[in-house]
């Protein structure tokens, strides 16, 4: 049961809702809790043990901090009860997600020919490893008190709207909300309807459309060349933003019905103007947690405050900023890659972005220059457009990595692009012989066009959704008419269509 | 009370929409106005075929669509046969396409292409299907919400019960893909289910399931050939490596592939089907359809497909 499926919808939702609303406010969020256990084992059964056991190595770890801290406030005792709690979840969730590619690595470079059983992983493991961690640390560093009652800090972790695809919660942030037990309000309820309508749009219109042939695109030979490899590169991208973000919004739907309000974890990426700007748009909640809890660490650390001291005199300003980026960027990216999962193009993902981002850093004052010199002003339409659309080719590129079945199928299409055969039967109509029909694509690019233009608004009004219930009777009827009546007859599902897993809910 | 009649209105509305749709899409109606096509789901396809006159339905993804032609095996022995293959189907896909089929055909041959049951297959929860269905019941517009594009899409040509004509040739050279070995590559165990559901299915509905692997170089070995051919001995059905029949089939991949080995263009196709009907008039006993009520529309098929075979 993902939260796109008539089970979720239809059924787990609804009693959830009826459930939490009949129920005294104290108990509320036990409710959610059960619910969020029974979600969880609806799609992993059993493996919720271990999630059981990241609580439990959660809960022990903050506690005992907190305990020695009370009582001999020793730095290495506590440094060291740290580390054992961090690397403890850290080595269940590479144990189940490594594991099996270890070996696949060890056999492709090797030959041995090790045999190896593969492991089942429970659901959103990287999500809620990622949480605990962020917790244990959080606690490390005062930040927040130890959570006393492991049943509540079980709830924080096991969420049932974050656990599939994130976002990736802050304790100090959600914590009151999950506990308050504010009932279910007609406010709440459309508020949340709002969101969840427009993740469905996005999923439904965009990305379950585009899956045939995105699928079509990497799953066949990769033989396609100049404008199909381009178009269906730019359509990667759009699929997964949908994906994705569509997703995210049905969770922060789903949370808000129960007046809990999640963190953003999109904000209209594509209008990004560098690549720092757009990991600062998409998939927020990842990239916050590897501020606060990698780069900031790393750049904060003696070692590197010594470095910086030392290369400020001898290579200047500039550089130590390079290099000194460099060095806490690395495991940053290495982390984002391997986060994503047990796969190469995943690793080269992340060292695309590290490379990209440590570029900008370094040809920062170059570019600056170069504007200064014909005579463009940073903030002018010309210079903002050029950096736009720079960002677009490094986001395509880096998404057609993230998507491609291997690093050589990567390298082939991308090789593909210039080819004499430019066209690469565009004109010839390829594009519709690649599992959707001239109308699919039409009704396709008719939702990536309605996205862009809420993307626009939503831009200038971040309160765009919270203020659809205060327009008029008729323009809100309209908007709510047009996305229903959308979704239904221009939705892709049932026979026709094979929906898209939860592309992040693997990871 | 003024919201919860301001909300009741809303629905009301919303439901006469939905209702007025479902309507207005339905198979009845579109049929009525001549507006069914190709790119229609399964069931509205085959609702437009004359009941019980389909003998031969062809079952698989890509490489079952672009395999057999049904304008050929009604040409050359009078069988009328039906492609039911969809884009990247996975077995419960066919599965569902199978008893959409039953419902108003009885084919006494089911030809199945064993590509999907080597892809993964995010089965459908069961519970999920059942929504599903008593939505449709409650709301057509949610089983026949995709039959607005027949109203752009043009009615009579290009679709040949199932099959679509590619000349498109995109060669790839006649290598040995197909060499000899022990090594088994089974086939996915939840889809082996499937396929053992499908198969009961055949046997209660009176139908002869065959397993077929169409030419492909990309998806095809001699590994994958073992494992097809140890479940076709389990379930006791005949299984057709066409991949290791050419020279009796004679595929080229140089002049009869449409995307460098991995799918046939209809030359490939025209030899794969000739070789089918030629298996199933030496195995099976199937009617000759010539002579019956349905001949004279699937004359005029016919005159279209032998019309568009040479405007390339």
């Amino acid at each position: 049961m993902a939260y796109n499926t008539n089970v979720y919808f239809v059924l787990f939702l609804p009693i959830v809702i009826i459930l939490y609303q009949i129920i005294s406010s104290r108990f509320r969020w036990f409710v959610l809790l059960i619910s969020s256990i029974v979600f969880f084992m609806l799609i992993s059964k059993w493996l919720i043990v271990w999630a059981f056991l990241a609580i439990i190595i959660a809960y022990t770890s903050a506690r005992v901090i907190e305990y020695k801290r009370e009582t001999t406030n020793k730095y290495k005792t506590l440094k060291c009860i740290m580390l054992v709690g961090i690397c403890s979840l850290i080595a269940i969730l590479a144990g189940l997600k490594y594991t099996n590619f270890a070996f696949e690595l060890i056999n492709s470079i090797t030959d041995t020919g090790l045999s190896f059983e593969s492991i089942a992983v429970p659901i959103g493991i990287s999500f809620y490893t990622l949480q605990a961690v962020g917790y244990v640390l959080d606690v490390y560093w005062e930040r927040i008190d130890a959570e006393h009652n492991i049943l509540r800090l079980s709830l924080f972790i096991l969420f049932f709207p974050t656990l599939m695809e994130g976002p990736i919660c802050r304790y100090s942030d959600t914590k009151d909300q999950l506990f308050e037990g504010k009932p279910i309000t007609a406010r709440s309820l459309r508020q949340g309807a709002i969101r969840i309508g427009w993740g469905l749009f996005k999923r439904m219109i965009i990305a379950d459309r585009l899956n045939a042939l995105i699928n079509y695109f990497y799953l066949t030979d990769p033989h396609y060349e100049g404008m199909i490899v381009i178009i269906c590169a730019i359509l990667t991208t759009l699929q997964l933003y949908a994906e994705f973000a569509g997703t995210i919004d049905i969770v922060i739907g789903s949370a808000l019905i129960f007046n809990i309000k999640l963190p953003e974890n999109f904000r209209q990426p594509f209008m990004a103007k560098s690549a720092a700007e757009f990991w600062r748009r998409w998939h927020i909640t990842l990239g916050v947690w590897l501020k606060s809890y990698v780069f900031y660490p790393v750049t904060t650390s003696r070692l590197v405050k010594k470095w910086n001291k030392f290369a400020r005199k001898r290579i200047g300003k500039h550089f130590t900023k390079v290099v000194t980026s460099t060095i806490a960027l690395f495991p940053v990216w290495l982390i984002n890659g391997l986060w994503h999962g047990p796969k190469v193009t995943y690793i080269a993902y992340g060292m695309y972005y590290f490379i990209i981002l440590v570029l900008e850093i370094a040809f920062e004052p170059a570019g600056k220059a170069f504007w200064k010199k014909v005579h463009l002003r940073e903030d002018g339409f010309i210079v903002k457009a050029v950096r736009l659309f720079r960002t677009w080719i490094i986001i395509v590129i880096g998404e057609m990595l993230f998507r491609a079945e291997s690093i050589s199928q990567f390298i082939k299409l991308c090789a593909n692009i210039f080819t004499s055969n430019f066209d690469g039967g565009l004109m010839k109509g390829k594009l519709v012989d690649m599992g959707l029909s001239v109308e699919d694509l039409f009704v396709a690019l008719f939702g990536i066009v309605i996205m862009f233009v809420v993307d626009a608004i939503v831009e200038k009004r971040p309160d765009f959704f919270e203020t659809i219930p205060t327009l008029s009777r008729t323009k809100r009827w309209l908007i709510y008419y047009f996305v229903i009546i959308m979704i239904v007859i221009f939705g892709a599902y049932g026979e026709a269509y094979k929906t898209v897993e939860l592309i992040y809910a693997n990871f | 009370m003024k919201k919860i009649l301001s909300a009741t209105i809303f629905f009301l509305i919303l439901i006469i929409i939905l209702v007025g749709l479902g309507f207005l899409l339905s198979p009845n109606y579109l049929f009525k106005n001549q507006m069914v096509n190709k790119k229609s789901d399964i069931s509205t396809k085959l609702a437009k075929e004359e009941p019980y006159t389909i003998d031969i339905i062809v079952l698989g993804d890509s490489e079952s669509y672009t395999s057999i032609s049904p304008p050929e095996l009604w040409r050359d022995y009078g069988y009328a046969s039906y492609n039911c293959g969809g884009i990247g189907a996975t077995l419960t896909d066919i599965q569902d396409v199978y008893q959409a089929v039953l419902s108003n055909q009885q084919p006494k041959i089911v030809l199945f292409e064993t590509n999907a049951l080597y892809r993964v297959d995010g089965r459908r929860k069961e519970a999920d299907n059942f929504i599903s269905d008593i939505m449709h019941k409650i709301l057509p517009v949610t089983k026949y919400h995709d039959n607005w594009k027949m109203l752009f899409q043009d009615t009579r040509k290009g679709y040949y019960k199932g099959f679509t004509i590619s000349h498109t040739i995109d060669p790839c050279d006649n290598k040995e893909y197909m060499i000899m070995t022990d090594d088994v590559e089974n086939v996915i165990n939840d889809n082996y289910d499937t396929l053992k559901d499908i198969y009961k299915l055949c046997k209660e509905n009176g139908a002869s399931l065959v397993l077929y692997s169409a030419h492909s170089q990309t998806n095809y070995n001699y590994a994958k050939h073992n494992g097809l051919n140890k479940i076709a001995k389990e379930l006791n059905v005949d299984y057709i490596d066409m991949n290791l029949l050419n020279d009796d089939i004679k595929i080229d991949y140089t002049t009869d592939t449409r995307d460098r080995g991995d799918h046939l263009n209809v030359y490939g196709a025209s030899k794969s089907t000739a070789y089918i009907g030629k298996y199933i008039n030496d195995n099976y006993n199937i009617t000759d359809r010539r002579n019956t009520n349905i001949a004279k529309s699937w004359d005029e098929m016919l005159d279209e497909y032998n019309k568009e075979l040479i405007n390339k």
